[in-house]
């Protein structure tokens, strides 16, 4: 089954063309990893699959079926199925709410047995080393590193299908990040879920996720198995991107290709590759010909005329 | 030997809290060597922060308490008065905070900004004179169009490039200690790679030291000849970055470096340290890692470990250091 479904998909919302573009289809029970920098359009295209907002161009289904359909005819069902794990975990729980009121309240809206689910809850959170006192505590009592495994065991609650997970390590620390990691990869096998996730860390995208997109501003450049991409980057801008995590381990001598300048505005891309302003290895062509999104005989996608021209040691 | 530009000794800093007196830094004892980098790592709450707040003499706090000495060339820091320190903050030491978004005064152009330092720290340097050099300074930290963007306001820019203004103005400084706390947490991977290959060619073109605080253990390990590793308020070890990454000698140390996610292809489950950071109102006996650590005995419990010469410059806090492997 299609878990997830895109084609053509752009967001432009005013002058701001968020997404253009954008396709790609998930079976049910993968795990995706999505990165990019900050004004790629990751976010974006969350809050699109979770129907926070709707496409204002192309095809976007879930089941094989479109968000705004689900939304129309069964739009809490729908919610429960489709988990999104936001990036503040603080942010997203009330501050005038008790944990246990927070959780009580996702099984109330949803209609959940309640001793079950409570029982799963418990579960979670003893598999993700929080104490049963947390439930008693106000979100301003816990730490940040709390929060963001409550947010996790809020979504997880419900027992969803999708989760997409923006940024689920953002600000935790290492020392606990790989238990949650555990979890999050355990539940996903148990309950064969499916995972869109976003993270700044491409060690943890490497080490959790099979497939793997490259965003750049709006744009996919790249959709590849996760290890194979990481070996041999086909795009220059995955390639830059890849390296920095290479140059990071301690003890390695990995230089990172610098790239020059920053990700322009998306009131204004660039024409041609959107790419082509600060890439190493840019033609002329690029300059003027926008590359479509093409199949790689080695099972890969890239938005590249001259794919593979940029390698790191 | 030269003596050292910093030296620190028995620094303790606590605050008062609704729910207790929080120790939020242990008895530090700690020395920045001229001419050099260190590194400072440590998790959320180990103190990293405020060790860097406390040598540039920010409060944490009306209710906090700060004691023991932080010697900067034969001064002690904390004998000084409000206006002792503010001569000395921004020309002898000066600062790169986390947060490039709030660092910079929105009403402020980035000329103002960069000028205000120079004329603060050289008043004699006439006005062309101070905007050559803020465009000087922009030049070196690599800021493309440095005559527009002298310009421009702190609204206009992005946050690779805040950041890279808030660098100009502490180079401008010309400090003997430039404190930089997180400087790239805030940024994109990208910019990040950027600022750091910045920070690594400035090493050279700076006479000072540079402290580098950091969660991030390998961006610290490629900065940084010498490592302190923190946590709960306490230095734990200390030593040359080559030999800690090879063998760390504490064990907190020791499962940090196991935590960082390696790029082997592996299906088995990620490392992590059970248990939780040190809540600094609860008291402590004994080691403050004891309770996570994967090597406690009976005396652990009991007696905290002093700071202990391992020689070659590096030093642990841990009973157990060198029985362990």
């Amino acid at each position: 089954m299609t878990a997830i479904l895109l084609d053509g998909v752009s967001a432009h919302y005013g002058a701001v063309k968020s997404l253009d573009d954008v396709s790609f289809a998930v079976e049910q029970g993968g795990r995706v990893g999505l990165v990019g920098e900050s004004g790629s359009g990751k976010s974006t295209l969350c809050r699109l699959l979770v129907g926070l907002r709707l496409p204002s161009g192309g095809e976007l289904s879930v089941f094989d079926r479109p968000v705004a359909d689900h939304l129309r005819t069964d739009a809490r069902q729908f919610r429960r199925n489709v988990q999104l794990i936001m990036q503040d975990a603080v942010a997203s729980l009330s501050p005038r709410m008790r944990i246990r009121s927070l959780l009580q309240e996702v099984i109330t809206i949803h209609s959940l047995p309640a001793d079950e689910t409570w029982r799963w809850i418990e579960t979670l959170t003893a598999r993700l080393g929080l104490p049963n006192s947390v439930f008693e505590r106000y979100p301003h009592e816990i730490s940040g590193g709390q929060a963001r495994r409550l947010a996790i065991v809020r979504a997880l609650a419900l027992k969803p299908r999708i989760v997409v997970a923006d940024e689920p390590t953002a600000g935790l620390d290492v020392s606990v990040q790989g238990g949650l990691l555990n979890l999050l990869i355990e539940i996903q096998r148990e309950l064969s879920l499916t995972y869109l996730m976003i993270s700044h860390d491409l060690r943890v995208i490497r080490r959790v996720t099979g497939r793997m997109l490259v965003m750049y501003l709006g744009q996919i450049v790249e959709d590849g198995e996760t290890e194979a991409l990481f070996r041999k980057p086909a795009h220059p801008y995955s390639a830059a991107l890849l390296s920095t995590n290479a140059a990071h381990a301690p003890g390695k001598a990995g230089q990172p290709i610098i790239l020059h300048g920053e990700i322009p505005s998306a009131i204004n891309p660039p024409p041609g590759c959107r790419f082509h302003t600060r890439c190493p290895v840019a033609q002329t062509r690029c300059k003027t010909d926008p590359p479509s999104l093409r199949r790689l005989p080695d099972n890969r996608s890239v938005r590249c005329h001259f794919p593979y021209s940029l390698s790191f040691a | 030997m030269e003596k050292p530009l910093v030296q620190i000794r028995n620094l303790e800093l606590s605050a008062a809290t609704g729910r207790g007196e929080a120790r939020i830094l242990r008895s530090i004892d700690l020395d920045i060597e001229r001419g050099s980098i260190l590194g400072i790592v440590g998790e959320s709450g180990s103190g990293k922060s405020s060790l860097a707040n406390a040598i540039i003499g920010l409060p944490a706090g009306n209710t906090s308490k700060l004691s023991g000495e932080i010697v900067l060339d034969g001064v002690n820091l904390l004998s000084l008065d409000e206006s002792g320190m503010r001569a000395l903050r921004g020309s002898r030491v000066a600062m790169v905070f986390q947060d490039p978004m709030t660092a910079l005064n929105p009403l402020f152009s980035v000329e103002r900004h960069l000028v205000d330092v120079i004329k603060r720290r050289f008043p004699a340097v006439s006005r062309a004179d101070a905007t050559g050099r803020a465009l000087a300074a922009l030049e070196a930290v690599g800021i493309a169009d440095p005559g527009l963007r002298l310009a421009s306001y702190p609204g206009d820019l992005s946050g690779g490039m805040r950041q890279r203004v808030l660098i100009a103005m502490a180079l401008l400084a010309e400090p003997d200690l430039l404190i930089a706390d997180e400087p790239t947490t805030a940024l994109d991977a990208t910019i990040e790679a950027q600022i750091v290959s910045l920070l690594s060619d400035l090493k050279a073109r700076l006479s000072g030291s540079i402290l580098f605080i950091s969660h991030h253990l390998g961006l610290v390990a490629r900065l940084c000849e010498r490592i302190c590793v923190m946590y709960g308020g306490t230095v734990v070890e200390l030593g040359d970055t080559a030999a800690i990454a090879a063998a760390p000698a504490h064990p907190y140390t020791r499962a940090l470096m196991a935590c960082m996610i390696d790029d082997q292809v592996s299906d088995a489950p990620l490392m992590f340290i059970p248990g939780e950071v040190p809540d600094p109102v609860a008291p402590v006996q004994g080691c403050i890692f004891a309770p996570r650590c994967a090597h406690v005995v009976e005396q652990c419990l009991r007696v905290a470990p002093q700071l202990r010469d391992l020689g070659a410059s590096r030093k642990v806090a841990c009973h157990r250091a060198g029985e362990i492997a």
